[in-house]
């Protein structure tokens, strides 16, 4: 768990470059992510941060790459069309909120890994997967980073976003589908949400 | 036309009717060695029953293998390196056994958290208790603190643990059993054609061949192993080990029964040789009745043996009851005779030997179909094992009585006439003595009667249906010991599971092609990347709402009295949580447990406790059988309502499994088939009586002056905390049959002599003075034979010769006091 959020944080780091992806997007979009990587670590260095401070710092960084909206749309599976439009905005914050709280909860957890980058896959026009080593010194982790490229681009948003992460083909989108889907299959919506408000 | 075939036939040419007789004797017997007994529990087991099919379905979908228990108990540091090198060298030992699938001890288990560390570390190579530089303070810790070791693996006190031998799972006999199924349901649905039934026949054949194979190669790995542990312990003085095991208890039940079997079996034989030689004072009466007992127990065994019907757990007392019975028969005939022979000293043998054999064929021929009517009440059971156990006591019955007539009188003829015993008239039997006291003091009588009913009906309120496999040792016996050790310190004894169903979602499938707004256009392109793909609900079936729910579950059995250890998916929720900081572990998280742990451990932590395919947990629990006063139907009852109130039936479904509940189903049906058919047959009883004596008065005294006794049975249990298990149930059927021979012989001989005296007084004299005798010398000669039962060390052998000493002391008191006080009462 806690080595799968280690590398959310990285990834996010690279994405900030965004706006300038064009011609050779893939180039791009990789060096944009390990750079992100650096910030991250040169984050977590820095030994004057409080714990709260420097988490504070690390989600910031990671926000503008991360389409946690989408996430949060698609982790409801076919429930999200029947949501009313209060009920999704509620979702949404929810399901954010949680994310960005458990992954600062594991950052503790990242040691001296380093990330590299293995492959690079484009699937579609506007979907590119970045599938990465966590590398230590005993051994690997793979981890797959899949982005999207919204059609109108997202205010304070990079160009490219993350809307999931396979850790050893694990994927946390369809973990929480399968989590909310069984949830929802013995209790309501408004539950749902009651849960998320708890956990984060 | 019956006496001129006794005349010039059976009488005219004894020798060779009887050299024919001793050929078609011998010849029926050789099939005896045919005969088998299988006294396991198993065989108990309900064939037809659902659960039965259920837990077999669970052991294989769960992976739970059967496994015995090696317990191993020093004194000193259970980590040390000798023991650590003994309890390797002792696995290595046992592994070698062919029926062993592995060993699971604390050497070669996973130490999750000796030092506890993320669980991608643990995930890259997980220590055991023989890595290099293991901390083993942090290891004793883990054993006496994780959720899956303590009071599993160690006991609390850290001087014991168990080496958990699993046992390899015969797919062969599974297939065996669901091809022998397949008929067996079809069966239900319609009637087989002629084809199919004799398929039936060869695949139960199949089955029956290779499970006798199995239960021998599983009794010799059993005995080798115990060999095994002697030999060790005598190597090492200072370990103490102990076997366990349901498997091990099922298998010592079967050897213990034929060890009571053969030994008892002898002893009694001997004794009642010595009681009949006191008694009769002859050698000749010894030896006939020595000759017709063997001849129709040999017949019986042999006609048994053909058939393939084999000795159960039911049946055990099958050999000992026919013994009875046919020494009663050849007593009553003995003692006839010589009162025939007193009364009509100069009379020939062949027409005393005929006089006998008529004047008792009457009441014998009801003693043995009144005993028959008792039995064959059980062939409405629908218990295979108590039919054929029916079914054998019939056969026997009737085998005893024809033999018996055939052979006494021959046999009678072989032996010159004696010299008639002129009793000196001094001389007052001791039954006269019995029938002064029943004609002056009736009061007495009547007033001890109603305070043993009372007795009785106090007691029997107190009777418990229990099986305990535990209190079928004596407290002092090693197998006891180890079965305590493991019941109190190692987790519990009798297996029960909990399968918790998941029900699946039925409305997964929602329109999704209405695209009625942008935003959704969007989120469709991503629909198909999210669609359920192969592989997924197995990846992904580790939610936090099914855990949650088996925690709770878990939870809840744990706080259970009777529940010892309970293992579940919660076991590794516990442990995770442990490794997480205390939080509790999130989807991903378990999903990624799920797919990487190594398959080794996976076995021990998460195969036997899931089946995503069914979309199923099992919950795994081992009862505490050596708690007094543990009610299992109750228990099982009140866990099953608990479960019901605690689930929703929409959601997830319940069901209990394993042995406990299978054993209690076989209980139940006992308790059903024997106890509840004795309203059955005390009325057939009562029909017979009232054919036989044709007056409804002599058949209502006849009955209540046998519900005593046989009440008397049940109060004793009660009283004495003597609980009807699977070995004790047996006993009502056979009290009655005990009681209701003695009471015809006395009715039938009185109602035969009150019609020459025509005075009660005087005919009751008469009666003790006769066929009294004769029932005095039958139950005394059981009463000294059984005794013999209580130096067993198995608890139902003991309960079984002290009841039927009961039995048969209450049946003779009952009918040669109260029985006559009655008549003497209301007249005849």
């Amino acid at each position: 768990m806690k080595y799968i959020y280690k590398i959310v944080l990285a990834i996010t780091a690279v994405l900030c470059f965004g706006q300038n992806l064009a011609a050779n997007e893939q180039v791009e979009l990789k060096e944009h992510f390990l750079k992100k990587i650096d910030e991250i670590i040169l984050i977590v260095a820095k030994k004057e941060f409080t714990k709260d401070e420097r988490n504070g710092k690390i989600v910031k960084s990671l926000t503008p790459m991360f389409d946690f909206e989408l996430m949060a749309k698609l982790s409801l599976g076919n429930r999200w069309k029947d949501l009313s439009d209060t009920e999704k905005e509620k979702f949404v914050a929810l399901y954010v909120e949680r994310m960005k709280q458990s992954y600062s909860s594991k950052i503790d957890a990242y040691k001296d890994e380093k990330v590299e980058i293995k492959k690079v896959e484009q699937a579609k026009e506007d979907r590119i997967t970045l599938v990465t080593d966590l590398v230590s010194k005993t051994e690997k982790l793979e981890i797959a980073y899949k982005f999207h490229k919204p059609k109108k681009p997202i205010a304070s948003k990079d160009s490219w976003l993350i809307y999931d992460v396979e850790i050893l083909g694990v994927s946390i989108l369809k973990t929480d589908i399968a989590q909310f889907k069984e949830f929802l299959h013995t209790k309501s919506m408004s539950e749902l949400m009651d849960a998320l408000a708890k956990q984060s | 036309m019956l006496k001129n075939f006794y005349q010039n036939y059976l009488l005219g040419y004894p020798k060779i009717i009887f050299s024919f007789m001793v050929v078609l004797i011998i010849a029926v017997s050789l099939f005896a060695f045919k005969l088998e007994i299988d006294a396991s529990a198993q065989t108990l087991l309900l064939e037809n029953d659902k659960d039965l099919e259920f837990s077999r379905d669970v052991a294989k979908r769960f992976e739970a293998p059967d496994f015995l228990v090696v317990t191993y108990t020093v004194d000193g540091d259970l980590l040390s390196q000798d023991n650590i090198d003994n309890i390797t060298l002792l696995s290595n030992k046992i592994k070698k056994l062919s029926i062993v699938e592995s060993v699971t001890s604390i050497v070669n288990v996973p130490l999750l958290q000796s030092p506890p560390m993320p669980l991608k570390e643990l995930l890259k190579g997980i220590p055991t208790l023989t890595s290099p530089d293991i901390n083993k303070t942090l290891v004793k810790e883990e054993f006496l603190t994780s959720a899956i070791y303590r009071q599993n693996l160690v006991s609390d006190d850290f001087a014991t643990t168990a080496l958990m031998v699993n046992l390899k799972r015969d797919e062969h006999y599974f297939s065996l059993i669901n091809n022998k199924d397949k008929y067996l349901k079809l069966k239900k649905e319609r009637a087989l054609t002629h084809s199919e039934q004799t398929e039936y026949k060869n695949a139960a054949d199949a089955l029956k061949k290779y499970r006798d194979t199995l239960r021998a190669q599983n009794h010799a790995t059993i005995v080798s192993l115990r060999e095994m542990l002697k030999t060790f312990m005598q190597e090492h003085p200072k370990i103490k080990l102990h076997l366990g095991g349901v498997d091990m208890i099922a298998d010592d039940m079967v050897e213990f029964v034929k060890y009571d079997l053969k030994t008892f079996g002898f002893m009694i034989i001997v004794l009642l040789v010595l009681i009949l030689y006191i008694l009769l004072r002859e050698k000749r009466w010894v030896a006939i009745a020595l000759l017709i007992c063997s001849a129709s127990l040999g017949v019986t065994s042999g006609l048994l043996g053909l058939f393939g019907w084999e000795i159960t757990v039911v049946s055990s007392n099958f050999i000992s009851l026919q013994l009875i019975m046919n020494m009663s028969l050849v007593v009553h005939l003995i003692v006839r005779y010589k009162e025939l022979h007193e009364q009509n000293p100069h009379e020939e043998q062949k027409s005393l030997a005929l006089g006998t054999v008529f004047s008792m064929g009457k009441p014998s021929l009801f003693v043995v179909l009144t005993t028959i009517a008792g039995f064959s009440s059980l062939v409405f059971s629908g218990i295979l094992p108590v039919i054929n156990f029916g079914w054998m006591m019939s056969i026997g019955m009737v085998v005893s009585l024809v033999l018996t007539y055939i052979l006494f009188p021959i046999v009678l003829l072989f032996f010159k006439k004696s010299e008639a015993e002129q009793r000196s008239t001094s001389k007052v039997s001791f039954t006269s003595k019995v029938a002064y006291i029943a004609y002056n003091y009736k009061k007495t009588v009547l007033v001890s009667a109603f305070l043993v009913t009372v007795f009785s009906v106090s007691g029997a309120m107190q009777l418990r249906v229990e099986n305990s496999f535990i209190d079928y040792f004596k407290k002092e016996t090693q197998i006891y010991q180890g079965m305590a050790l493991i019941d109190k310190k190692l987790g519990g004894t009798t297996p029960l599971d909990i399968i918790l169903t998941f029900k699946q979602n039925s409305d997964e499938v929602v329109a999704i092609g209405v695209k009625d707004s942008k935003e959704d256009a969007e989120l469709d392109s991503f629909t198909d990347e999210f669609k359920e793909q192969d592989g997924d609900k197995e990846q992904y079936w580790f939610t936090q709402n099914k855990m949650r729910k088996v925690k709770e579950v878990h939870d809840y059995l744990d706080s259970v009295d009777a529940v010892g250890k309970v293992l579940s998916l919660a076991t590794a929720g516990e442990i995770l949580q442990v490794l997480n900081d205390g939080v509790e572990a999130d989807g991903l998280t378990l999903a990624l447990m799920n797919k990487e742990l190594p398959q080794e451990y996976r076995k021990i932590i998460l195969s036997p406790y899931m089946d995503i395919t069914n979309n199923q947990v099992r919950i795994s629990t081992r009862i505490i059988d050596s708690l007094p006063e543990l009610e299992r139907d109750a228990l099982i009852k009140k866990i099953d309502a608990d479960l019901k109130k605690m689930l929703t039936p929409k959601n997830e479904e319940h069901k209990l499994s394993n042995l406990l509940v299978m054993y209690n189903n076989m209980l139940q049906s006992l308790f059903d088939s024997q106890i509840k058919t004795i309203g059955v047959v005390v009325f057939i009883l009562f029909l017979m009586f009232l054919v036989l004596f044709r007056s409804l008065k002599i058949a209502v005294i006849a009955m209540v002056a046998n519900i005593i006794p046989v009440g008397v049975i049940f109060g004793f249990m009660g009283w004495m905390n003597i609980p009807l298990d699977m070995m004790t149930i047996t006993i009502a059927a056979i009290s009655i049959g005990i009681a209701v021979d003695d009471t015809i012989h006395y009715i039938y001989r009185y109602s035969m002599l009150y019609q020459q005296s025509k005075d009660a007084k005087t005919t009751m004299f008469q009666a003790h003075e006769s066929i009294g005798v004769a029932m005095f010398y039958t139950s005394a000669i059981i009463m000294v034979g059984f005794s013999v039962l209580v130096l067993s060390n198995f608890l139902p052998t003991i309960y079984f010769g002290l009841l039927t000493m009961i039995a048969m002391f209450m049946a003779i008191v009952a009918d040669l006091m109260f029985l006559p006080v009655l008549i003497l009462i209301f007249g005849i």
